[in-house]
């Protein structure tokens, strides 16, 4: 086997007790049950059991079929309840699966949660040793990498604290640490990135960077497709227990997103009053169908529109707001004082804006488009709405170093004014 | 170096091939558990570790006064105080391990839904914790024997094969009853008055000698029964009337439940993240 990961026809089924609300059943509950259905056997020895229709079928996974390769760094995306973290119990094998077999290749350590097993009462140095155990480190190894540990978490002064003094903070980080110095041929981790200050995260990511450089296989589950765009190289998009999506992560995130937000690159339809119809709206990056940009990424916007009534005042353009619905850039016809007037003629019109992604940090974005008379109307403001998805690429932190997202963007234009090469 | 790496296989519906070896490799883990929980019990207490001896001592104490002087139970020569805490012992420890291994997978909820390792650890640790206590318990009997007027025999050659016995069923009965108390919860509240009870149908503080002959059969369906009398015997040589009929039934019953409860508890720990 050459695969780290191969299931196959993986499923797991769960029953929902639709009669009890938590699904907890106790003796008695059962006793009675079981005497309530022997009774009505001997009243009526040839009818099925009653039973069947109290509790519901219901499949967190459904034939997953998945492989992973040696030195694959794999994001699980999809939305809530689309059976990421099943798929991730199974695999780590909390949970087991109802139907399907997998193969597994070496050993396996999974992070499902930060500090998993951290007893209150006991010291950081203390929990240190249990929790190591705990993830599967033997005795030697942890003393052996205890003071890698220490220096990672950046709790060394309080070592000797029992942890339910320390702030969750500190827990996170000396959990993490941990974590982070086992030696696994995989690793499993699951959105534990979520906690911690931004620099420590990015002290998380750089280190699952240097795992996946060992040529360590990682597999990562985050709703956060920035992180998960700067960390795996291949994805796997589940959606209602299936596999819809697997393969380069960018084609994975595209469907994903594609199904998941409300907003298109691409708008068509017919908008506007007397003066001016709208068409079609659309963003494009470099002629490829992707369905966000990276930083930096040159993006086209076209608008198609007809001009039926020509009159001095039209003006359009376009709105960018961010997603606490703040406006935070524009662009009209009117600022190209030059040419306004020939947007703005009798006739069928195709117009382009480029718009330098470099200038925008990540998030999600809108893009209005906005028409009006000057000073007099507003013909449309919110009827054609783009998304405007914007990742940091990142490449630097995928090759092993990692390098600071924030900040705009300036590009990669860099030349030589005068060079000597010896 | 990576087509050297172990396979494994899950499988839908099959315990993983493999689990004792699992469960062997994991030994580290079994004692770093046994090894928190003792060192939890005994955190934020002024005196400490200490109370890990004074606690067995204090109860044996106790038995003595109850049974002895208010009780005047028949102890067959021996000194009654010595009597009794050859019987508390055991006693003692299953008790003890019974109460707290049943709970055991419940209070480790958190381990078992995110992480994995062969879950008949998390007992078998507890039990850990309770053979220190009756470890420091037999040392201080040995200890006391001789200022009490009991000399050592050739018959404390059986306590080895005896302490095995007492391991096996108390272990049985954890991988039972802890198992159980994952789907129903009701064992918790069944466990503590089966334990008083049990102290009386078992003969910790009177000698099995006491039980009618015709109940006697019933009696020692009690697998406590034989190990309590294999201790007495192994400490002061004496032996109940029906000492072998009772050790063996002990025996047939401890294995009995030892093998049924440990595969109970493979069947079963593959739904244990599922249900708890």
């Amino acid at each position: 086997m050459k695969n780290m990961i191969e299931t196959h026809n993986l499923s797991k089924k769960y029953l929902i007790c639709s009669n009890s609300e938590e699904g907890y059943s106790t003796l008695v509950e059962t006793m009675a049950r079981a005497a309530f259905s022997f009774f009505q056997r001997l009243k009526n020895p040839l009818k099925k059991k009653i039973e069947k229709n109290r509790t519901q079928e219901f499949w967190a996974l459904r034939d997953v079929n998945i492989e992973i390769k040696p030195g694959d760094r794999v994001g699980i995306i999809g939305r809530n309840g689309a059976g990421k973290s099943t798929l991730l119990k199974i695999l780590s094998r909390i949970v087991s699966p109802t139907s399907g077999h997998i193969k597994i290749r070496g050993r396996v350590a999974s992070l499902l949660e930060v500090g998993t097993g951290f007893h209150p009462e006991l010291t950081g140095r203390e929990n240190i040793f249990l929790n190591g155990a705990i993830l599967g480190m033997g005795k030697q190894e942890i003393i052996k990498k205890f003071d890698e540990i220490v220096e990672f978490s950046e709790v060394g002064k309080f070592l000797d604290t029992p942890v339910k003094r320390f702030s969750s903070g500190m827990i996170t980080r000396l959990g993490f640490a941990i974590a982070a110095h086992l030696d696994p041929d995989l690793l499993i981790v699951d959105e534990v990135l979520a906690v911690g200050d931004a620099l420590f995260q990015q002290k998380c990511l750089k280190k699952i960077n240097e795992m996946g450089q060992h040529g360590r296989t990682v597999i990562f589950v985050s709703h956060d497709v920035g992180s998960i765009l700067s960390i795996c190289n291949k994805g796997i998009y589940l959606s209602g227990g299936k596999v819809i999506d697997q393969g380069p992560i960018e084609t994975c995130v595209n469907t994903y997103m594609r199904s998941y937000s409300l907003q298109t690159l691409d708008w068509e339809g017919d908008v506007g009053d007397e003066h001016i119809r709208f068409y079609k709206a659309g963003l494009r990056s470099n002629g490829q169908q992707k369905e966000f940009f990276y930083q930096g990424d040159p993006t086209k916007l076209e608008i198609e529109y007809e001009v039926l009534k020509q009159t001095k005042d039209l003006n359009l353009g376009i709105g960018i707001w961010n997603q606490r619905n703040q406006l935070i850039a524009r662009s009209y016809t009117t600022d190209d004082i030059l040419n306004h007037q020939s947007y703005i003629k009798k006739g069928k019109h195709k117009l382009t804006l480029n718009i330098d992604s470099g200038i925008f940090h990540e998030g999600d974005y809108l893009i209005k488009i906005d028409c009006g008379l000057h000073n007099s109307k507003n013909i449309i403001s919110d009827s054609i709405v783009l998304k405007y998805p914007i990742y940091v690429m990142d490449k630097s932190t995928r090759d092993g170093h990692l390098s600071d997202r924030d900040g705009i963007f300036l590009g990669k234009n860099w030349d030589f004014i005068s060079s000597e090469v010896n | 170096m990576s087509d050297k790496l172990p396979i494994i296989t899950i499988e839908a519906g099959h315990t993983q091939k493999g689990y004792l070896q699992n469960v062997y490799k994991s030994r580290e883990l079994l004692y770093f558990l046994a090894w928190r929980d003792i060192i939890v019990r005994y955190k934020q207490a002024f005196f400490g570790i200490a109370w890990a001896i004074v606690r067995p001592l204090l109860n044996m104490l106790a038995f003595t006064l109850i049974f002895n002087r208010i009780a005047h139970l028949e102890s067959e020569n021996v000194n009654y105080a010595l009597f009794v805490l050859a019987g508390m012992l055991p006693w003692q420890f299953f008790s003890g391990s019974v109460m707290d291994t049943s709970n055991s997978l419940l209070t480790n909820a958190s381990l078992i839904t995110k992480t994995y390792f062969p879950r008949i650890i998390i007992p078998l640790a507890q039990l850990g914790v309770h053979f220190l206590d009756f470890s420091i318990g037999f040392i201080c009997l040995l200890i006391l024997m001789p200022f009490m007027g009991a000399g050592f025999g050739l018959s404390l050659l059986a306590l080895p094969l005896l302490i095995v016995l007492l391991l096996m069923l108390s272990s049985a009965v954890a991988f039972w009853l802890s198992s159980i108390t994952v789907q129903y919860r009701d064992v918790r509240f069944i466990v503590p008055f089966m334990v008083q009870f049990g102290i009386f149908i078992s003969p910790v503080g009177y000698s099995s000698n006491l039980i009618p002959e015709k109940w006697k059969w019933l009696y020692f369906l009690n697998p406590l029964v034989g190990i309590i009398d294999g201790f007495r015997f192994a400490f002061f040589g004496v032996a109940t009337t029906d000492f072998v009929f009772s050790l063996v039934t002990s025996i047939f019953v401890t294995l009995g439940l030892f093998i049924s409860g440990y595969f109970y508890f493979l069947k079963k720990e593959r739904y244990f993240a599922d249900r708890i």
